[in-house]
């Protein structure tokens, strides 16, 4: 067994599945694959078999280099899911037991994919002293944000500052952020930390009365 | 290893001189003389690179220099008929009209080199080619010649050898038979006698009974010595010393000045290369350091602490954003070690260019003062920091707390940030490694003087060496030869003169402290070499000189004398040994006055070439037998047991 080379998936919301794509050429003499998702993390982790994929390479359709597979968001909001992506000789030496110990050992066949959409909107309360700008931000999203995937950023001669909001964003909960100093020129934006999760982000800035100078 | 590596290669190197030095200094063809029979050297015991130095050395004698072939002949195959080879020599000298007097009278001179084993077949090897020149009307002159080499270990093949000799020598059938030539691989006084020399010797002897004389006493025998009158005194031995421009020697001599120079040792202002350095490469080697830090307007601001959000794992997270934007740029990050390589090649260059010496960077790098050094000499600000914010209420949370720790964490770690990066610095130009590579470094040049100062030593006997500078700067014969050129070289470098090559010179030592250099070390000798081989005089200006000098005092005259007469101590030693029947040849030009002194003092016989640039003088012993050599007893006691 060996990791697919290249290993990729990409969730749409609007068919509700996820796109797998590898290398094909680097399957060498493999003839099988697995496409499996995973439970839990570390020592814990376990195969879900509610998305499963296990078939002779052949029968993949085109250049043999992607599948498709349904693979619904469920009610969780944006999250990260967890696949692993090997080739194997044939069906028997890619067990279940065999593929989940190998995932054990080989973290390298692990990828995520970032399901769910959320549409959330946001606003900034300002405040200006001397050279800097305090800025407070306030989110409002229809779907749970897991942490991380959420953050602000600005951005002034070279200096690129992009952070992630601290812990997850609540859904349907208006949350009101601790306040932050930039540069009194400068403008924040809320953005997906990462570029991949823009399908997944709806972002939408609001306005909102500027007070206080 | 490493070293014994660089030894070779620097000896490889300057053989190589050498060849260039001599091709560039090859007899003109209006100074060479012409052999009037042809000559067969046939060699025996010894390799190829042997018979092309004897080769050179003949050659080099002759103006007609295809009067001559050399044979290496192999004496351990029992075919040892040579005949036929024999003739087709003489056939092809024949078509080619070699310009000699004629082919019917022919030098047949085998040279045999005992050193590791007897020779073979000596006597057979000899007859055949013997018997075919009698058979061809051919009248041959046969002068042979023994090498030995002085050795306990070899005496039994020299008694064998030279018993072959003998029996040769003592049979009438072969034609004129001269005695043979005894030479050793040492001189009397138990040095090492160079190669070359032995070959000019045998050159010289077979050349000078093989030319026109231009003198009055054109009737008498050239080398009694080597004609056969005394049937108990088979052998003779000689020795050639020459008066010349010693070349090769000042050339070498030079060199080592030239290191010495380029690596600063006789530079007294040496101890100041360290102050006198400009320090300008600490100013990229800082900026460098500081590029990285978020800047704003030019100056280095701490924004990026405020755009944390207080909440859950705040501390977590200022930390992570004060490595992310502080603390790896300020380390240099994954370009620290190219930054400090860096600035450590900077400093290394500006200590070079300075004249600093290897010797006292090992004291500056081991004195533990660099760092202070460096922060004296840094005047590099390289940042500006932004001001602390407003003190305002209701921005106060930020002038507080966590990130005000933060913040003064931040500002003292820039403020501190050059000192550090000057501290590190200092600490890596004074790593173990750099200290290591000193050391490398003066044995590497250590060792390359002593390979050119083995190789002077050893051309004493090859190059009579008048120290022409310092008779010109002093007129004082026991000037230190070493010092003079020193001085010399110090003289023109200090006016600048070797700019190009001392930077060069100093490129290769810097990387070879960075590290970086290639394994072939020698290329530090090209430096030396290029610097000084075009300003060596010519060999007539020498002689010119030296004739000047002879003419304005007698008694340097003879003082030269006295040096030429030790230069050509006999490769051989003798139980009792008079010297009044010893002869002297000389091949010069009389109207220099050394020339004449010579031929009087030692009532030479004189081989005229008028304008010729250099005195060649050959000494020849008179005969003796086997029996009068010091060591014969024990090589006969050992030879004769078996």
């Amino acid at each position: 067994m060996k990791p697919l080379s290249d290993f990729k998936g990409r969730w749409d919301s609007t068919t509700q599945r996820i796109k797998f794509t590898w290398n094909a050429k680097a399957i060498e003499k493999d003839g099988y694959i697995v496409i499996v998702a995973i439970s839990g993390e570390g020592d814990s982790i376990s195969l879900n078999s509610k998305t499963y994929y296990g078939g002779d390479i052949r029968c993949i359709e085109g250049q043999g280099d992607s599948i498709s597979l349904p693979v619904p968001a469920g009610s969780r909001g944006v999250y990260k899911a967890v696949f692993c992506g090997i080739s194997a000789l044939n069906a028997s030496e890619a067990n279940d037991a065999a593929v989940l110990d190998y995932c054990k050992s080989n973290p390298e066949c692990l990828i995520s994919v970032m399901m769910g959409k959320a549409e959330l909107s946001w606003t900034e309360k300002c405040v200006k002293q001397d050279f800097v700008k305090m800025v407070e931000i306030e989110i409002t999203s229809n779907f749970e944000i897991e942490p991380g995937v959420l953050g602000y950023q600005y951005a002034k001669d070279g200096v690129n500052i992009k952070l992630p909001f601290p812990g997850k964003i609540e859904a349907r909960k208006r949350k009101k952020y601790p306040p932050i100093l930039i540069p009194k020129d400068c403008d924040v934006a809320v953005v997906p930390c990462d570029p991949q999760f823009g399908g997944n982000l709806v972002i939408q800035k609001k306005k909102k009365s500027i007070f206080g100078f | 290893m490493a070293i014994d590596k660089n030894i070779v290669t620097f000896e490889e190197k300057l053989i190589r001189f050498e060849k260039e030095i001599e091709e560039a200094n090859e007899r003109q063809n209006t100074t060479r003389m012409k052999a009037r029979n042809f000559m067969f050297f046939l060699i025996l015991g010894a390799d190829e690179k042997i018979k092309k130095v004897l080769e050179r050395k003949v050659r080099d004698l002759l103006c007609n220099p295809d009067a001559c072939e050399f044979w290496e002949i192999d004496d351990s195959s029992d075919n040892v008929s040579y005949g036929e080879q024999f003739e087709e020599v003489l056939s092809a000298a024949s078509n080619k009209h070699v310009d000699v007097v004629d082919l019917n009278n022919i030098f047949l001179c085998p040279v045999v080199f005992v050193k590791d084993r007897a020779v073979k077949n000596l006597v057979p090897i000899l007859d055949s080619i013997g018997k075919h020149a009698r058979s061809l009307g051919r009248n041959a002159i046969w002068q042979p010649f023994t090498v030995i080499h002085r050795s306990v270990s070899q005496y039994k093949n020299i008694y064998q050898s030279l018993e072959q000799m003998k029996n040769f020598l003592s049979n009438k059938e072969y034609g004129a038979t001269n005695r043979c030539c005894l030479l050793g691989d040492q001189d009397a006084n138990g040095f090492a006698v160079p190669l070359e020399n032995i070959m000019q010797t045998i050159a010289m002897t077979v050349v000078l009974q093989n030319v026109d004389k231009k003198t009055a006493d054109a009737d008498k025998p050239l080398l009694n010595s080597a004609s056969m009158q005394i049937a108990d005194n088979l052998f003779f031995t000689a020795r050639n010393a020459a008066v010349t421009n010693p070349i090769r020697s000042l050339i070498f001599q030079r060199m080592c000045s030239a290191i010495d120079f380029f690596s600063g040792k006789t530079d007294e202002d040496s101890r100041m290369a360290a102050s006198k350095i400009n320090y300008s490469f600490l100013a990229p080697y800082l900026s460098a350091h500081f590029e990285k830090l978020p800047k704003i307007d030019g100056k280095i601001t701490f924004f990026p602490l405020y755009a944390v959000m207080d909440g859950p794992d705040f501390k977590k997270r200022l930390e992570d954003v004060i490595s992310q934007f502080y603390t790896k740029p300020l380390t240099g990050g994954e370009k620290k070690g190219e930054l400090l390589w860096n600035a450590k090649s900077g400093f290394l260059k500006e200590y070079f260019k300075g004249n600093g010496s290897l010797s006292y960077l090992r004291e500056v790098v081991e004195g533990k003062e660099l760092s202070s050094i460096l922060r004296q000499r840094s005047s590099f600000q390289g940042f500006e920091i932004e001001p602390p914010l407003p003190k305002k209420s209701n921005i106060s949370a930020f002038t507080s707390g966590m990130y005000a720790n933060a913040r003064r964490y931040c500002n003292d770690e820039v403020e501190k940030g050059s000192i550090r990066a000057l501290d590190d610095l200092a600490e890596y130009i004074a790593s173990k490694q750099t200290l290591q590579a000193i050391a490398e470094a003066e044995d590497m040049l250590k060792n390359a003087k002593e390979c050119m100062q083995h190789r002077i030593r050893a051309l004493r006997d090859a190059e009579t060496i008048f120290v022409l500078d310092s008779l010109i700067a002093t007129g004082d014969t026991t000037a230190d030869f070493e010092k003079e050129q020193n001085k010399w070289f110090s003289d023109k470098g200090s006016s600048g003169h070797y700019g190009k090559w001392n930077d060069r010179f100093d490129a290769m030592l810097c990387d070879i402290l960075l590290g970086k250099a290639p394994e072939d070390r020698s290329a530090m000798l090209d430096v030396c070499y290029d610097v000084v081989k075009g300003d060596i005089g010519s060999n007539t200006d020498y002689l010119i000189e030296l004739n000047r000098e002879c003419n304005r005092d007698s008694n340097r005259a003879n003082e030269f004398a006295a040096i030429v007469e030790k230069s050509w101590c006999y490769t051989l030693r003798f139980v009792k040994r008079s010297e009044g029947n010893d002869a002297t040849c000389i091949i010069g030009d009389s109207d220099y006055a050394f020339c004449r002194t010579l031929s009087e003092k030692f009532h030479a016989t004189v081989f005229e070439v008028p304008n010729f640039d250099r005195i060649d003088v050959l000494h020849i012993s008179a005969p003796f037998s086997l029996e009068n050599l010091m060591e014969w007893e024990q090589i006969e006691k050992v030879g004769g047991a078996e």
